[in-house]
Parts: structure tokens; sequence; C-alpha cells
């Protein structure tokens, strides 16, 4: 019955439009070649719509993936499974642009325990568990977006994405997690002869509610607020706990493409703002923490085509800063909370280099030949959590290399075949918990946390072991007659290994379908 | 017109930004004749107000799609002034109209539900455990609306909601008429799936064309759908579940004079909360509600002056009803008795650990028949009557087994309850006359009156009960249409009536109560000898005769205009409702025997008609005062409402291919309940009960009076882009103002008073006051002999009598709880993909937006709006 109703939805989403997860390696046309033609679309400028040098495209796919891993890392199940239908389409109709994704998910996280979340980890705390269970989560993506020429210069566009998911988990204590999220770019451009300037805005809101019990009779099982660095503390187990999560994000980029003959050099600067909040009695007004971050970022791709090859460059950089609170608060006769302060709780540093170099030789001006990538990316971070009068901290590096080597076969038919295999390699550094002495904040409350040694190591150790993969892939695509579009079918795997662990390999397989039109 | 046009433009551009520009434009039909009508294409997703004198909306096929509704109650959100609400089959859905709350009993109660004609009745619903002292069984809705879950939303094809004064053909009614129109005719081949996070629907439906004539006449459809519903509204409790199947069967025939409609549903409605490996294996709960309903209905046209057609409708519903549940009982050791005789009985020790196993069974069943002669004529050039007079005969009742359970594993959910069977339940009989005229005047430069003027008269049969006389309740629908043509419209309209609702087969017919005291125990385990007395005091009500009928009067005045594009609705209505069904709790006072207890071991006491016996001796007892409490139904509650409700239509932005609509309502709702009823301050003196009861005409929070009133909003943005088939949807709710508040009005001159930190009584205002504690006297007491006397304003200070004044509780309970305005977004996304396929998705309160506002009252934080609920459907159509 699953099967069919995915099928039936696939049907449907297939004639919309739409997206999928593109195997880096490959080039069948796909959303990713669309990026290729038009770089404004890998940027943050939904003005950059109107760039687009194609009338229509529209991708409808299904996929399967399947991973399995036991690295011990927090927030990560022992293995997997997903289901993916989606479709992505952009249109466009005289001077305006259009585009639109809907997509649904649906995954198991087996055995997942430390992680009562929907996935991703807020930053000031979070909840968790120690009893692993299947989590169930169900999600939809829905994006809109619009670009229009105002004259021969300008264009104004903004985009819309939102997404939605629900988790559960079917082992006490149980985790119910409602997200969402949102987020507005409105944005615009302007061309100058051969140089276009952009500008655009980034508002965002994520939310998520958290509600935990134990609903079987006989034993009641701990609920843990996690904090960085693998400490936690045992939450009162008299009431169900009820979290909320909110947080919003303001930013802007700019952007600036100069395109000179067969050169083409884009860059972005981009900046934002987070503010993150936790409550666990919103009627009565407590907080559980709060965070304030900030993130900066620089891009840059450089192309250059020549004949029937293409030279890319790609370079990135981002810095992330965030500051975790904890409130100070009163409960003044058993009424509402009052909060008279925040005490720092701890701070996360992040510094992120990147950068690609990709060629790829054409058959002609459609049909490419084989591409090359090769990539090197650099991380560093600094993890700190104040125990009063105690620092704790954990500054960790790592640096990964990773080459890509994809062969497209012509076919008969129009057919095309894609071979691929990408090797990954990497290490890093670190300390392990370093203690020091913290500068005594006034009035900081003395909570009781724990800490799981065993789940920090490991974490620790994928961030800074020596590690090395494989992801090879097969693709084939065919083209249906008439002007049907074309089908593909594409298949993904991928092997990790990572020295210093007690298991120390990881599996994943990724089966799409599709239908491009 | 300019400027409206561009003031227009620019709330578009502001409210929906996303929409295409600079598209190629076509012709799309904007609103036709209504306000509330916005077509694009061939849908319309809205409510819209049909061409009659009363107030009204009709919600057709594509709305409910469009809405994605999974049960008739998730329509209530298209009429104006009604709030977004998210589907939840898990729980009982009522229809309610004009309601500050989804759930108000006394609202939903007197919303008539007709499907194809045939009223769904809920008035033998039994499904209760006594009336509202022991509160009511597992998403049981006896004692109040029809739950309209039964409806698969997928077989209907419009549904027309009477807001304002109904015609005089529909009784037993006081809230609004629901009108249901189930898919007939020719209709393609249907297949939708949907899937929300808590619910998945499936649906299929197709017509059959028989015997096609030439000119389409005396031909004959037969239309079959079925729909499977599954709901979880916790993904972490897959076991507590509802299933929903559902199949519907119409056929239509005309013939040369006359035509003929059969319809025949069925349903199976399942909720199941089965704790499975959660809890102990074997508890559960579960209702199961299974039924079908046939009507037959028609028309024969006989053309003659002194008839013109004569409508005939006959209808049958059966169903049946099951409460049941399991439930693991461990602890101490229980004594108690279920006995049907009053006075000492032997009573049973349970054993310490026990399954209970109980079961409700109710099957109600309805007939009714009806006969309506039309005579409809042109009597001079500008004047045309049309007159209705008809007849209707229905009864119902119920015949299910009623309350079965093992009196040696009771379950702790009826105590002072005994099994009791339906069947001995009279039927009801009902019967029904109406007369109606509608007149319309033409008059010159397009002006037009429109006089929909009835009365209905009817009556009841009702075994063992003689006191109820026939009501007639004339209504009155009144409409000018002083301006008509073709781009402007104005008209002026007023409606009054009066409405009845019948009375409930609970009500009429409650059972006996049974208040049962322990006397005497003794229980010797190491040598096998117990006993246990009870004295089982039963109260006698199992007729009602001074039950009255629910009366409600209705006024409006409304006004429709459009000129230019734009349109707009609005009306005015006020509302009265008296003697609204309630139950108050009653004292009886009656004495039983408290025998000395025996400590020493191997005793036999032996139960005796003079008493206990131990050792062929009398055992002493003291004779023990007490009052036995049960409930009673009441005609206690008195409603007034008053409230506006507008629908503006600013009419079709081609450029944007958008459609802007703004509805919204003020409502009212002051709702007393006056009924005295009794409270035993759980208090002892000198080691026995208390020897007064309170009579009081409030509820334990020493009110009676709820006052609600809301102000509030809906943008509409409604864009069709036809190229690629799609239609969206984007709705700002804004409630503007959200207040209630407690307080008490007594018809005895009794009001709340305060008092100071010593109890003396202060000149304060117990409204306002948030200093001082507020207490209430209740209006009589009653003695241990059951006579009842007035309570005086010195008894209050009175060590004997002070227990029985009531403390209001938390000293801001009389504030006003005012929030300020909140607001929240839907979507509705449409997609037709070619001739056969549509997508939809749907999210209500988008953004998750759930804000909170400080309640005065509690001293708490409210959290507003519906949680987030969004799902996507797949509809294709060949």
């Amino acid at each position: 019955m699953k099967r069919l109703v995915l099928a039936l939805i696939f049907i449907a989403l297939a004639s919309v439009a739409s997206q999928g997860q593109e195997a880096d390696t490959l080039t069948l046309l796909s959303v990713k070649e669309v990026k290729q033609q038009n770089v404004w679309l890998s940027g943050e400028n939904p003005a950059g719509l109107s760039l687009n040098r194609f009338r229509s495209f529209s991708v409808a796919q299904a996929g399967y993936a399947y991973q399995k891993e036991d690295f011990g890392i927090i927030g990560r199940p022992t293995s997997k499974d997903a289901y993916t239908v989606s479709a992505k389409s952009f249109q466009r109709f005289g001077n305006a642009s259009l585009y639109g994704l809907i997509s649904y998910v649906l995954r198991n996280n087996h055995r997942q325990s430390w992680n009562s979340m929907s996935g991703g980890q807020w930053s000031p705390v979070n909840l968790a568990d120690s009893l692993p269970g299947r989590q169930r989560a169900e999600e939809y993506n829905l994006s809109g977006g619009v670009s229009h020429f105002i004259g021969r210069q300008w264009t104004v566009g903004a985009q819309f994405d939102y997404q939605v998911q629900l988790t559960a988990k079917d082992t006490d204590p149980r985790n119910r997690n409602q997200w969402m999220e949102w987020q507005l770019t409105p944005g615009t451009s302007y061309r100058c002869e051969n140089l276009r300037l952009g500008a655009s805005l980034l508002y965002a809101v994520s939310k998520e509610s958290v509600g935990i019990r134990n609903m079987g009779p006989h034993t009641v099982y701990p609920i843990f607020a996690s904090y960085p660095l693998a400490f936690y503390r045992t939450l009162p187990q008299d009431d169900d706990v009820n979290w909320n999560y909110r947080s919003h994000r303001m930013g802007a980029a700019l952007q600036a493409d100069l395109s000179q003959e067969s050169f083409q050099l884009f860059q972005q600067f981009n900046a934002s703002f987070v503010h993150q909040e936790v409550e666990s009695n919103r009627i009565q007004n407590r907080s559980e923490g709060e965070a304030d971050g900030w993130q900066a970022g620089y891009k840059v791709i450089l192309q250059r085509q020549v004949n029937y090859a293409l030279h890319k460059w790609n370079g990135e950089a981002t810095l992330r800063h965030t500051r975790n609170y904890d409130p100070l608060q009163r409960q003044p006769d058993g009424g509402l909370w009052q909060t008279y302060g925040r005490v720092l709780r701890s701070t996360r540093q992040e510094a992120d280099a990147s950068l690609t170099y990709r060629f790829r030789r054409m058959h002609d001006a459609r049909h490419p030949r084989y591409t090359l990538a090769a990539s090197v990316h650099y991380h560093q971070a600094v993890s700190s959590l104040f125990f009063y009068p105690t620092e704790y901290s954990q500054p960790t590096y790592r640096i990964d290399a990773r080459t890509t080597l994809c062969r497209h076969i012509r076919l008969p038919h129009n057919a095309q075949l894609d071979l691929s295999l990408c090797l990954q390699g990497g290490s890093g550094g670190g300390t392990l918990l370093r203690k020091n002495l913290a500068s005594t904040e006034q009035g900081a409350p003395d909570i009781p946390l724990w800490q799981n040694s065993l789940l920090r190591q490991q974490n620790f150790a994928y961030e800074t072991g020596l590690r090395w993969a494989l992801h090879p892939a097969v693709g084939y695509a065919r083209p249906f007659t008439g002007n049907a579009g074309s089908w593909f079918i594409r298949l993904t795997g991928s092997y990790e290994r990572i020295h210093n662990l007690p298991c120390p390999n990881g599996e994943e397989i990724v089966a799409q379908i599709g239908w491009l039109f | 017109m300019l400027q409206i046009q561009r003031l227009r433009a620019l709330l578009l551009l502001a409210l929906f930004p996303l929409t295409g520009f600079g598209q190629k434009t076509t012709d799309a039909p904007a609103s036709a004749d209504s306000a509330r009508a916005i077509r694009l294409g061939e849908v319309t997703i809205t409510a819209t107000q049909p061409n009659t004198p009363g107030t009204s909306s009709v919600i057709g096929r594509d709305a409910i799609r469009h809405i994605q509704a999974a049960d008739l109650s998730d329509l209530m959100q298209l009429l104006p002034g009604t709030l977004t609400r998210n589907p939840n089959l898990n729980t009982p859905a009522l229809f309610t109209v004009r309601s500050t709350t989804y759930n108000n009993t006394t609202n939903a109660l007197g919303t008539a539900v007709v499907v194809d004609g045939l009223r769904m009745s809920n008035n033998t619903n039994m499904q209760q455990v006594g009336l509202s002292m022991m509160g009511n069984l597992f998403n049981s809705t006896a004692l109040s609306g029809f739950d309209v879950r039964q409806l698969s939303p997928a077989s209907i094809e419009s549904v027309e909601v009477i807001r304002g004064v109904p015609s005089a053909r529909y009784g037993d009614v006081t809230s609004g008429v629901v009108l249901v129109n189930s898919k007939a005719g020719v209709q393609p081949l249907t297949l939708a799936v949907r899937m929300t996070a808590t619910e998945k629907l499936a649906s299929a439906g197709k017509s059959f064309q028989f015997g096609s004539a030439e000119d389409g006449r005396r031909s004959s459809t037969l239309y079959l759908g079925a729909e499977y519903a599954l709901s979880t509204q916790d993904p972490r409790l897959p076991e507590r579940a509802f299933q929903r199947f559902a199949f519907q069967a119409a056929y239509a025939k005309e013939f040369a004079t006359s035509t003929l409609r059969l319809h025949l549903r069925g349903y199976s409605v399942q909720d199941k909360d089965e704790k499975g490996p959660n809890s102990i294996d074997g508890e559960f709960e579960k209702t199961l509600n299974q039924g079908f309903s046939f009507s037959a209905n028609g028309q024969w046209q006989v053309q003659r002056p002194w008839l013109s057609t004569l409508e005939y409708r006959a209808g049958l519903t059966y169903a049946r009803q099951q409460n049941s549940g399991s439930t693991y009982y461990s602890g101490t050791q229980q004594v108690t008795t279920y006995t049907h005789r009053p006075g000492e009985q032997e009573a049973l020790f349970l054993p310490p650990n026990y399954f209970s196993s109980f079961s409700v069974d109710g099957r109600p069943l309805t007939a009714e028949a009806s006969l309506t002669a039309n005579v409809r004529r042109q009597l001079t050039a500008k004047l045309f009557h049309h007159f209705q007079l008809g007849a209707e005969a229905s009864t119902e009742g119920n015949r299910g087994e009623g309350i079965t359970f093992d009196p040696l594993a009771p379950p702790s959910l009826f105590i002072g309850i005994r099994p009791r069977s339906y069947r001995d339940l009279p039927f009801l009989y009902h019967y029904a006359a109406f007369a109606e005229e509608r007149l319309t005047l033409r008059t010159a430069n397009g002006m037009r009156t429109e006089l929909q003027a009835g009365l209905r008269m009817e009556g009841q049969q009702l075994p063992g009960i003689t006191t109820y006389r026939p009501t007639f309740d004339p209504r009155i629908n009144l409409r000018q249409v002083l301006i008509e043509t073709d781009s402007r419209h104005l008209s002026l309209r007023i409606g009054w009536g009066r409405m009845h609702k019948l009375p409930l087969l609970a009500y009429l017919y409650p059972d006996l109560a049974y208040t049962d005291r322990n006397g005497f125990t003794y229980n010797d385990t190491e040598n096998g000898q117990r006993l246990a007395v009870m004295h089982t005091y039963i109260t006698d009500r199992t007729a009602n005769p001074d039950l009255r009928l629910p009366l409600n009067r209705k006024l409006e005045v409304g006004v429709h205009f459009r000129m230019g594009g734009i349109s707009a609705d609005v009306v005015w209505f006020g509302e009265r409702l008296t003697d609204g069904f309630s139950t108050a709790i009653q004292a009886d006072p009656f004495a039983y025997r408290r025998y000395d207890p025996l400590f020493d071991k191997a005793q036999r006491p032996v139960l005796t008609p003079d008493g206990v016996m131990n050792n062929g001796q009398k055992q002493p007892f003291v004779t023990r005062n007490d009052f036995a409490l049960y409930s009673r139904p009441e005609n206690g509650i008195t409603q007034r409402k008053q409230g506006i409700e507008y629908t503006l239509d600013l009419g079709y932005f081609r450029p944007l291919r958008t459609s802007l609509l703004v509805s919204g309502g003020y409502l009212q709702v002051h709702e007393v309940s006056n009924a005295l009823t009794a409270w035993h301050p759980s208090v002892e003196v000198n080691g026995r009960t208390y020897p007064y009861v309170g009579l009081y005409e409030a509820d334990a929070f020493a009110s009676n009076l709820r006052v609600w009133s809301q102000l509030n909003s809906r943008f509409q943005c409604i864009t069709q882009l036809p190229r690629i088939g799609l239609v969206a949807s984007v709705t700002l709710q804004a409630v503007w103002m959200d207040r209630q508040r407690r307080g008490m009005e007594s018809n005895y001159n009794n009001p709340v008073y305060v008092v100071d930190e010593a109890g003396h009584r202060i000149d304060a205002d117990p409204m306002t006051d948030t200093g001082h504690r507020k207490r209430l006297n209740p209006v009589y007491y009653l003695d241990a002999e059951g006579t009842r006397h007035p309570f005086t304003t010195e008894m209050a200070t009175d060590p004997r009598y002070a227990d029985l004044v009531m403390d209001a509780g938390r000293l801001t309970v009389f504030q006003q709880d005012s929030y300020s305005p909140y607001f929240l977004f839907n979507l509705r996304v449409t997609k037709e993909i070619g001739r056969h396929v549509s997508v939809a998705f749907c999210a209500n309160n988008l953004l998750q937006t759930q804000p909170k506002r400080y309640t005065v009252s509690a001293q708490q934080y409210a959290i507003l709006n519906p949680n987030l609920y969004y799902g996507a459907e797949l509809t294709v159509r060949f």
C-alpha cells in the first residue's frame, strides 16, 4: 500500500516539476547542470532566475537510500533508510521566470539514541535519551521563486522555501518533534555592460516543538538535556517534557558577476545573524537557553569555456561563531518564571575553506565526454563549555581531499551511460577536552552536569581521525520518443572507513529513477 | 475607480508577492452573483451566498477538495467569522453555527445536519454513563450534536449552511441547518489519496449511466463511491487510531413527469485506544459506530392550477453504536453492590486483581416521511408566488442492549450505575406540518421584493409524557432589491424566526439513580469468613415530564451590494436561546445503618431482615443521614448572541490573476446556566457527614455566566495560473479581539461578594477586585429531612452553615481575559496536471505561529492558534 501510494504520488509529481539529490559526479542533464549554466543559482539571489538560458526544465524523481554505520556520532542512527519523491521545475513566461519545488521524504532511523531532535542540533541545549529506538520522520519541502526583468538592466526576484517534518520514536522515552522552517529571500540585480551586481536579503525562521513521554507503565526512563562536548543533565521526571525551540536568522548577500568572452567570474559575500531561544514551559514563561551567533562567507566561481573544454574553479570560505547562554530565572510563588539575566554556557567557533577545480571535456555542445574534479576542504572548530569556574574546550581541525573522475559514454538512440569514481581521504587533529580556569560569572547557576566520555571520544575520533572513502556511481539516461523528455536511473554507492573507531566501516547505497522534461 | 484599482493592486502586491508577473492574460470569469464567489475557470473554492432572501453559504465540491476536508466540520472554516481548525478524526466532530468554539454542545445540539433530505438525528444516542455525573464514554457524542465524522467528504457534492432564519420546512433546530448533497448523477471515475502527518485517506467513486434517451431524459444513473480513512494524532501511539470505511450508492432516474432519487449510505467508524505494548496487554477502549441510511425522494410534476408539484421523501437510518473497554484493576480489595433493590443488601467482595470489561450497546433507529405540495403561479406580470404546504411524520428510538458488564468484575466507571437495556425505552413520535409562501414582486427600475413567510407546527407523542403541546414557529425572510443591473446590485434583507429543539431520549427517560453506602464490612481471610453490607438508595426519576423544549429566536438584518467588480455582504444578527438543555445535581436525603466493626477473628456475622447478626445478637449500629446526589436534566441554559458577519470581495486583479476576499465577523455570546445545582460539602461534623446540602445557581467556580466576544478577519488571496493549471490560496487570519470572562447573574438577588482575610464581607466589586477572595452563598439549603430553606446572609458567618459558602478559588477568576491581536497563515495549492491528475498541498498555520497571551483570570499564558497541520492529496480522474 505504501509503495502504491508513493508510486501514485510520484506519477503526479512527475508532471509538475522538480528535483532530487544529484550525485556530484554525474553529468546527466540535471539540476546540477542547470546550475552549471547559470552560476547565479549557486548563490543566494533569486533574481538570478531570470538569467536562465532555457525556457523550461523540469525533473521528477523517486529514490531510495540505505545507510549503515555505527560511528557513535551524536545525532546519527546506526542505520537508516529513506524514500523520496520530488519534483522541481524552472519555467519562463515572457519576462518572468518561475521556480517550484515539492518533495516528500519518508525516513526511518534505526537505533537512534542520544538525539531526540528532528535531526539538526540546536545550539543552546538539546533533548536526548539513552535508549535506542526507531525514529520515523515524514518531511515535506515546498519552494517557490519568481524573478522578473524590469527593463533591460534590472531584475527583481523573491523566493520562499518551506520545510516541515514530523518525527516520532517508537521506544520509550518517545519523542514527537514538529519541525518547521521557512525562509524568504528577496533580491535584485543590475547589469552594467559585462558586470552584473546583485543584492539579496534573507529572513529565516525555524521552529521545533519536542514532546517526550514515557508511555509504558512499568519503567520511567530518564530524559536528558544535552550540552556540547557530550555533557548532559537529567530532567525532572514528574511531567512530560515539552520544549519549544525557535530561531530567527537575518542576513544579506552581495553578488558580482563579470563575464568577459569565455571567462566568467562570480563572487558572493554573505553574512547573517541568528538568535535561538528554547522554552520548556510556555504557559509559565520558563526558558531553557538562548544563543546568538553570526556567520560570514565568501564564494568565488571562475569558469572558462574554450571550445568544448570547461575549466571551473570554485572557492568558498565561511566563518561561524555562536555563544550559548543559560537563563537566570526564578519562580516567585509557583507562578510565572521571571528572567533576570543570563550566563554564558558554551561557545563554538568554526572556520571552513574549500577549493575545487573541475574540468569537463565535451563531445559536442550538448554531450560531455568526461569530467575530472579535485577539491580540498579545511575545517577548524573550537567548542567550549563553561562550568564555572572551569572551562572545558575542545579544539579540532581537519583537512580532506577529494578527487572524482566521471566518464560519459554515448550509446545508441541518444542514450548516455555515466560511470564515475570518487576517492576521498583526510585526517585532522586537536585536543580532547582541555580543561581551563574560566573567569567567574556572577550568579552562574550550579547545575549538576554529567558527561558521556565514550560518546565524546567517538565524536572526537570521527572529527580528527584518519578516514577515507570511496564513492562509485553509475547512471543511465535515455530519451523518450517524441518530446516527452528522457528518463534516467542512477545508482550510487559509498564506502567509508574511519580508523581508531570500534566500528570503523560505513556503507551507503542510493538508487534513483527520474524523468526529465 | 482607478484609485480603487491601484489600491487593490498594492494590497495584492504586498500580500502575495510570488505571483507571476507579465504573463499573457486570459479571460477568467470573475465573481458573478455573489460577494463570496470567486470563479477561476471552473473552480470555486470559497463559500458562496445563494440567491435567496435568507443568509446561508454554499460550499461546492472544488472548495471541499481545495480545503482538503477530512470531515464535514472542517468546512466550517469557510464560513465568515469562523476560525481555522485542524482536522482531527480522533475526536468527535461537531458542526456549530455562529459559535466562538467548535465544541459548544448547546450549539451543536441545535444544528440540524440533513443529508439528501434525511435528518441525521442524534436525539436517541444513549452512549453514556448516567448523565453528567459520571462523565461520558470514550469519544461519545451523546447529549450533543451529530458526529459528522460519519460522513465522508469524498462523497459530498455540495453543502449549504443556513446560518440565518431557515425555511419553515426545517424543524428540530435552534442553531442552523447543514444541507448535505451527496454525489449523484454523472460523475467521472475518481481516485484520490491523501496523506497528512496524521491522516491517510483513500477514496474512489464512479457513476454509471443506463438507458440514455435522445433528449437525456428518462435515463438513469447509478453512482458508487467508497472511502477509507485512518488517523493517528500522535505518531508515537499508533494503537490510538481512528478508522472509517464508508460507501455510498445513489440512484437517480427521471421519468416523464417525475423524478426519483435513492441514496444509500453505509459507514463503519471505529475509535480505538488499544494501549497494547505500552501498557497492560488486554486493556483497551473502543467506540464502534456502524450504520446505514436510506432515503428516497423526488417530485411529481402535476402541473395543475391548484398543484404544481408534489415532493415526496422517506428515509430510514439505523446504527449500531458500541462503546466497549477492558481495564485491569489491582490493589486493594473493594466492596461493591449491583443490586436493583433498595435497602440493605449483602455486598460483593471484588478480587484484588481483575480484568473488567463493559459494553454500552445502542441501536438508534429513525424513520421519517414527508409530503410537500407546491403551487407556483405567476399571479400578475410582476407578482409571482410559490406556496408550499407540507406534512411530516417521524419516529425514533433505541433498540440497543444498553449497558452490560459483569457485576463480579465491575469497572470503576460504572459505580452507581446498573445494567440497563435501551429496549425498554419507548419510541418517540413526532409530527409536523408547515406552510410557507414565497412572493416575488417586481416593480419599476429593477426593484424587487422577495418575501418568504412560513409557519411550522410541531408536535410530539411521547409515551408517559403528556405535557408537551404542539409548538408553532413562525419564520420570515424579506429581501428588498433596490438596484439590480449587470454591474450593480443593492439589496436589503431582514429575517426573523422562532425555532424549537426536540427533546433527547436520554433526558426524557433518565435511568434510576443508585446511591450505595457501606454499612458493614468484615473480612477474616484466615478463616474464610467475610460479610459486607451495603445500603442502596434509589432515586426514581425515570420520566422527566417537566422538561421544556429549547427555543431560539433569531433576528437578522443584512445588506448586499455589488459595484464595479467589488461586492460586499454584511449581516447583523441577534439570537436568544432559552430553556437550553443542561444537567444539574439534585440531592435526596436518606438514612442508613452504620454497624460497629468487628475486630475479632473467626466471627460469623450474617445479614438478616433485622440487620447484621453476630453470634445470634444484633450487631450494634448508628443511623447515619446522608444525601444521594444524582444528575437531572434541566432547562438551565439561556444564551444570547449577537454579531456581524461580513464578506468583502475586492474583485479580480487580472495582471496578477488574483482575487482578494476579506471576510470575518464579530460575535458576542452571553451564556447563563442558572439551574439550581446541589453541592454537599465534603466536611465531617462530629464524625458524620455534613448535615446540609446547598443549592446554588453556579458551578464550582461560583459563576454561572460565560461571556465570549471575538472579532476576526480573514484575508484570502486566490491566484490562478491557468497556463500551468495552478490554483493557490493564501489566507491571513487575524483575530483582532478575543475576550472571555466568567461572571455571576443571579435570579435570586444572590450575588458573589468579596471578603477580607478574616472572612468579613467588604464593599468591593467582585468582578474587578483582584486582591480578595470571592464567595457565593447558596440560594437554599436542604436539611436531613429534605426540607428546603432559604439561605440568609447571616448564615454565612454562622459556623453551622458557613461550610455551605462556596469559594470562587483564584482571586482573579472573574477578570476578563483579553488577548491582543494574533494572526496565522494558511496555504492551499492545487495543481491540475493535464485532464486527469491534480495534486494539492495544504497547510494550516503555515508558519507555526503560536503566540502566547497573558490570561489574567488564570494568571498564566495561553498558547493561541491551532498547531501546524499539513498534507498533500493526489486525485486522478478519468
